[in-house]
């Protein structure tokens, strides 16, 4: 295990604008773990660039991980990056809804910050066919492939504005 | 009803096993030929087979022992069988490998103080439990199909070894037609790679999705069921299944979906807590095809399985092991 302290990672998804950079420098955090954000890898690619070169080191998990951090309590928060909202709806990085109902069971908070990628609902099916531009998957089959997801404000502890 | 390769993915011929290679599917469906012990345990080691396949290799590799020649005394042959075991039980944390190897040594340790001619007796042993397990499967497969008959839509996760693509190709022979939400599971694929392939070949219809997106599916009521497999099972209903899991298990209890689990029952652990978790190389992660997504600096975590507590669980579709 990389940690076995309880309550003591922070976990993102997204790729957050520049200014939550910050907050994370001013908190002195100097490791978070982050999702991979399938299916264009925007958090291993990109978010995890921007914190390399803010000297925060980043931890690496598949989009299907998160559930065990939580189980094994080891989360302490968790942000989210998000495109708008509404009034009843944050809408988030696909994936932001899984990580609000675990952090609900496991009492843990949520924030939301602004994403700094343009605006895609749904990505082409055959996105998902691939990883890294290898074909992974088998042939003749149907794809969807949501980019966002609306998730109430009611699992939603903080929504941050830049 | 069309068997997949991967309900029985493991077999004896002559003096060798083969095996399955589930990492080359679906471009290749190509059997590994194991003639040693080590060869087996590299074979699980490297995730070549994994969850029915490897309980396969297990009870196969002493019916490879058994055909070693150079082995003449029953005393050498039992001393080889517990070190096959010992092998086996440490190439991975999760699966119960030494609960399979236990009930061989058992049977092993019985016919010798029984003084039973112990190949013969031992062959007779696996073979009939081969041929039995073989039963019960084809018996929960046909549980499974009763279950899932009652629903339209059905998310799954990794791969149920076969058993989910003939339940599906029962319901489609009564004229229930189900279609499938596969999810890719990450890292080894095995959604997009297996189950979206046997599902395609046994003309169900199937459509992938990230391992992201499962909450929007069940929020927004696209899928009215999920059917997962299990690795490990405890005395209390808790089990172990691939990593990815129990988010799902969480999820379908948030929004009131239907939650069915394959299990094989067990009582050897108490709960799930009690369920050594593997932690893989990270590298099996940051790299696919050997080839590296990650930037460098960046590390990875990689835990193989999930634990989920039975609260979650809907209907354990169990194999009948009376």
């Amino acid at each position: 295990m990389l940690t076995e302290n309880k309550k003591s990672i922070i976990l993102l998804n997204g790729v957050f604008k520049d200014s939550f950079l910050k907050i994370l420098k001013k908190r002195k955090i100097k490791e978070v773990f982050i999702l991979e954000g399938r299916p264009y890898l925007d958090g291993a690619k990109e978010m995890c660039v921007k914190l390399l070169k803010n000297n925060i080191k980043a931890v690496l998990i598949a989009d299907n991980m998160a559930g065990f951090l939580f189980y094994k309590d080891l989360v302490k928060e968790v942000w989210i990056s998000y495109q708008e909202e509404s009034k009843k709806n944050v809408l988030c990085k696909m994936g932001g809804l899984i990580l609000s109902v675990m952090a609900k069971h496991h009492k843990v908070p949520v924030m939301v910050f602004p994403s700094c990628k343009r605006k895609k609902y749904v990505a082409n099916p055959k996105d998902i066919f691939s990883f890294n531009g290898k074909r992974i998957a088998a042939k003749g089959i149907d794809g969807f492939v949501p980019l966002l997801e609306d998730v109430p404000k009611k699992y939603i502890t903080e929504i941050c504005y830049e | 009803m069309k068997e997949s390769p991967l309900f029985w993915p493991a077999f004896l011929k002559k003096d060798v096993l083969f095996v399955l290679d589930e990492t080359l599917i679906p471009e290749k469906v190509k059997y590994i030929q194991v003639k040693t012990p080590s060869q087996a345990v590299k074979v699980i080691k490297t995730m070549k087979t994994r969850a029915f396949g490897q309980f396969l290799v297990v009870l196969s590799t002493f019916l490879l022992v058994l055909k070693d020649k150079n082995i003449k005394s029953d005393k050498a042959l039992v001393k080889k069988f517990f070190d096959v075991a010992h092998a086996l039980n440490k190439s991975r944390p999760t699966f119960p490998f030494s609960e399979v190897t236990g009930m061989i040594l058992g049977w092993a340790q019985k016919a010798q103080k029984e003084n039973k001619d112990l190949r013969l007796s031992l062959q007779k042993s696996i073979e009939g439990f081969l041929f039995g397990i073989r039963g019960r499967r084809l018996e929960r497969v046909q549980k499974l199909a009763d279950t899932i008959k009652k629903h339209k839509v059905i998310l799954t996760h990794c791969n149920v070894s076969g058993e989910l693509a003939m339940a599906a190709q029962i319901c489609k022979s009564a004229g229930k037609n189900i279609s499938f939400f596969a999810t890719e599971t990450r890292p080894y694929f095995q959604g997009s790679r297996l189950t979206a392939w046997e599902l395609k070949k046994a003309g169900v219809p199937v459509t992938l999705v990230a391992d992201n997106a499962v909450a929007t599916l069940m929020r927004d009521k696209i899928i009215d069921a999920v059917v997962v497999g299990s690795d490990r099972s405890c005395a209390n209903g808790d089990f172990a299944n691939k990593i990815g899991t129990l988010q799902i298990a969480v999820l379908a209890k948030e929004f009131d979906v239907p939650f069915y689990v394959l299990t094989q029952p067990s009582n050897k652990v108490k709960n799930g807590g009690d369920i050594p978790i593997e932690i893989r190389d990270e590298n099996e992660l940051l790299k696919v095809r050997g080839k590296r997504f990650a930037p460098k600096g960046v590390k990875g975590f990689y835990p193989g399985f999930d634990v989920v507590p039975h609260k979650f669980i809907t209907k354990a579709i169990a194999i009948n092991v009376n």
